[in-house]
């Protein structure tokens, strides 16, 4: 019985340390860059400072890459999904990717049965799927109301989603239910002495 | 008699409600029609 | 002579900013029981710990500060302005605790952000963060919208003495009933109204444009609360770009709109005056700068040819510019397609729609459409005494809920109110210019904080300097209470350094 919990303890220690091995394996994925990526694709004009010339990628097909987030819509035998090239897309900030400015994405309207690979979509419980599209970049779709997308033909997946852990760290837990018990306290002490009221006190 | 005159004020609520809508669909209507407007003149 | 003020009076506004700071506690139980709902635990403990410091503060500083002395006005006008600055220090507890602000500075500017119902936002990987963090983010811009003394008046306050002028020290002055408890349930009708509406109509769309409905509610009631309290806020990063949807924008105009209206309009179309909407001045007003800004941002891009066609012509310039004029500050274009697509004049026309803003009374901000009227007819009966015989005695009037002749002392108020927005503005855009943003930019995004718009061109970023996030707090704080609060609270602090 005695020597079952140290035991206990060595499995929970290897059981930790491998999930410390495999949570940076996440980060440790690498995909090039997107040419061009979200960010380009807004901002390179044909000429700066002229919106008559237009932006540079318009109407040019690209391959683009990223986290698949949120859901996808469907719509008819096409579908909306979007796909964030950021920061955050190889791991979130739950799972301790350092904070490194907003988000930054694409919409990607694309046949709808080839969403069908997608496993994942971002939340803060999941961190989606990383899927590359090929496709048309309109700067303003004209099927679309002026939206910039991409109409995709093509998706692979590059990277399966997987589910995201937030633990609660002890010392919040702590903090928590010390602040709690002194908020219940006060709260109580102020509805008893609400009207006790030194005399000087009162107009 | 109290629950009469409570359906009539819930329907006036009601009905200012649809009179706003209409009066912004109004606006909005007016906005496509200059949308199409630009588009006839500098098209 | 500066009287400095005696313990009864710090006692006064000790008392009542406690009884709102834990109003505040209080609203948070909704988000912590959405975080318990989705199994989001390290959420649901940051709003346990949020507001377990909101009763302790609240709690705490009524315990200190009993006293039976009544409110009066400075007292009123230093508890609203106040309040908002400790709601918002605390409010921002479980922005700060979910590890996406990059300070404690952010998760203020987020806050502030919410209550004034701006919509600047700084948290980031916003679209990885947990349902309940963004169910306070936007029930914050909700409440903040029907104003945070508002929501405190309603549920806290059982008397009405002093109550009257809390109501006034946040920015609104309209009397919907007699009473100013009354006037707050009204108002509390009207929008619990609208949001259920709202939310069915918005939930209803999201379903039919292929999301679940777990999904397609919660969107629903965050969009809508986003819009009616022209906040802005919404819960992906894409904004409301999200949906791909005219019919989605088509509600969400119908929202915004609806939301920049005085609440006394709305009392009085819903209590049988429904030729108010046509003969009210603001709506006349808004009705008159709306249609201009959109016809200059259309025919200007229509010529740049940066739409395809006229639909889209539509989507794109209507709902932005009603977005900036009704201050929510939703888009359906990137930040920086301001600069890239719509160019300088776009970004002038809406920077005007943002700076004249939504009606008086209502979630809005800017300087709102009565004033607009009001210095118009104030410009028109100058020119009427002008060109009349000496003699003649020109007279003006404006009509909102009833006909009001217009005398120099309330010309002279709305000109003051006017002129500080405009130097604020000023103020604002003069700081982003020395930290080296281009003229129109600045501009653009001084007027979206200071008339609690959110509309971005780009240069909110967490990387912004620090000296122009807090200009931009202040900027969103003084033009949401519009400033008057906010120098009464000046003038206490200084009376209590100064004063005798």
């Amino acid at each position: 019985m005695m020597e079952r919990i140290p035991r206990m303890f060595a499995a929970l220690a290897l059981g930790t340390a491998l999930l410390a091995a495999a949570a940076p394996a996440f980060a440790q994925d690498v995909f090039p860059p997107n040419k061009p990526d979200s960010t380009e694709l807004i901002n390179h004009m044909n000429v700066p400072g002229d919106i008559t010339k237009g932006l540079f990628w318009n109407g040019k097909t690209i391959t683009f890459h990223g986290e698949a987030i949120g859901e996808v819509m469907v719509r008819g035998d096409y579908a909306w999904i979007h796909l964030n090239d950021d920061a955050y897309m190889l791991e979130n900030v739950e799972e301790g990717a350092e904070l490194q400015g907003y988000n930054s994405g694409m919409a990607v309207w694309i046949p709808a049965a080839l969403t069908k690979q997608i496993d994942t979509y971002g939340d803060y419980q999941h961190e989606g799927s990383i899927v590359e599209v090929q496709g048309v970049f309109n700067g303003a779709c004209k099927e679309h109301g002026g939206d910039m997308d991409i109409h995709a033909t093509a998706l692979q997946m590059l990277r399966p989603g997987h589910v995201v852990v937030d633990p609660v760290p002890p010392w919040k837990a702590a903090l928590a239910v010390g602040l709690s018990a002194l908020a219940v306290l006060l709260f109580w002490l102020e509805r008893k002495y609400r009207h006790v009221i030194r005399p000087n006190r009162g107009v | 008699m109290a629950n009469g005159e409570n359906r009539k004020r819930v329907a006036g609520y009601a009905l200012g409600m649809v009179h706003e809508a209409a009066w912004i669909l109004g606006m909005t209507a007016l906005a496509l029609s200059m949308a199409f407007l630009a588009e006839a003149i500098w098209r | 002579m500066i009287v400095r003020p005696r313990l009864d009076d710090h006692l006064v506004i000790g008392k009542y900013t406690g009884k709102v700071i834990v109003g505040v506690g209080l609203l948070m139980i909704i988000p912590l029981a959405v975080s318990l709902g989705f199994s989001e635990w390290d959420t649901a403990v940051d709003f346990v710990i949020s507001i377990a410091a909101c009763l302790i503060f609240g709690s705490g500083t009524q315990l200190f500060c009993r006293t039976e002395k009544d409110m009066n006005w400075s007292h009123g006008l230093a508890v609203a302005s106040g309040a908002w600055v400790w709601a918002t220090a605390l409010g921002c507890l479980p922005h700060y605790l979910s590890g996406h602000a990059g300070s404690y500075l952010d998760a203020l500017f987020d806050v502030m952000s919410g209550y004034t119902t701006t919509g600047l936002y700084l948290l980031q990987d916003l679209d990885h963060i947990a349902n309940g963090l963004n169910m306070w983010r936007h029930l914050l811009t909700y409440a903040g919208g029907q104003g945070i003394v508002v929501v405190a008046l309603t549920f806290l306050f059982k008397g009405t003495s002093g109550a009257y002028k809390l109501y006034v020290g946040e920015g609104k002055d309209e009397r919907l009933l007699p009473n100013v408890v009354q006037t707050a349930r009204a108002i509390w009708l009207v929008s619990l109204t609208w949001l259920g509406v709202g939310t069915l109509a918005l939930t209803a769309t999201g379903l039919y444009l292929g999301q679940s409905p777990v999904r397609a509610f919660f969107h629903g009631m965050w969009v809508f609360m986003g819009a009616w309290s022209t906040g802005g806020f919404a819960p992906q990063s894409f904004n409301t770009f999200w949906f791909h949807s005219l019919t989605y924008e088509v509600v969400c105009i119908v929202v915004m709109i609806a939301g920049s209206f005085n609440f006394a309009l709305h009392w009085a179309m819903w209590t049988g005056d429904r030729k108010e909407i046509r003969k009210n001045i603001e709506t006349i007003s808004m009705f008159v700068t709306l249609t201009l800004t959109t016809l200059i941002a259309t025919f200007w891009l229509a010529k740049a040819n940066v739409y395809p066609d006229a639909m889209s012509l539509f989507r794109k310039v209507f709902y932005q510019i009603v977005s900036g004029h009704t201050t929510t500050g939703f888009s359906t274009i990137y930040a920086r397609a301001f600069v890239t697509q719509w160019g300088p004049v776009g970004l002038v026309a809406a920077t005007i729609a943002m700076a004249i803003g939504a009606s008086a009374c209502s979630t809005g901000g800017g300087i709102k459409g009565i004033r607009m009227g009001i210095i118009s007819k104030a410009v028109l009966q100058d020119i009427r005494r002008m060109i009349s015989p000496e003699s003649a005695l020109i007279s003006q009037k404006y009509h909102h809920i009833r006909n009001v002749w217009l005398d120099d002392g309330l010309v002279r108020t709305t000109l003051t109110i006017t002129v500080a927005y405009v130097t604020l503005y000023g103020v604002a855009t003069v700081v982003g210019v020395l930290c080296g943003f281009p003229l129109d930019q600045a501009a653009f995004e001084a007027v979206s904080a200071a008339s609690n718009t959110g509309l971005s061109c780009g240069i909110t970023t967490p990387a912004m300097p620090a000296v122009m996030k807090v200009t931009y707090i202040l900027a969103m704080w003084l033009g949401r209470l519009e400033f008057m609060s906010v120098f009464a609270l000046g003038g206490y602090l200084w009376s209590v350094v100064r004063g005798r």
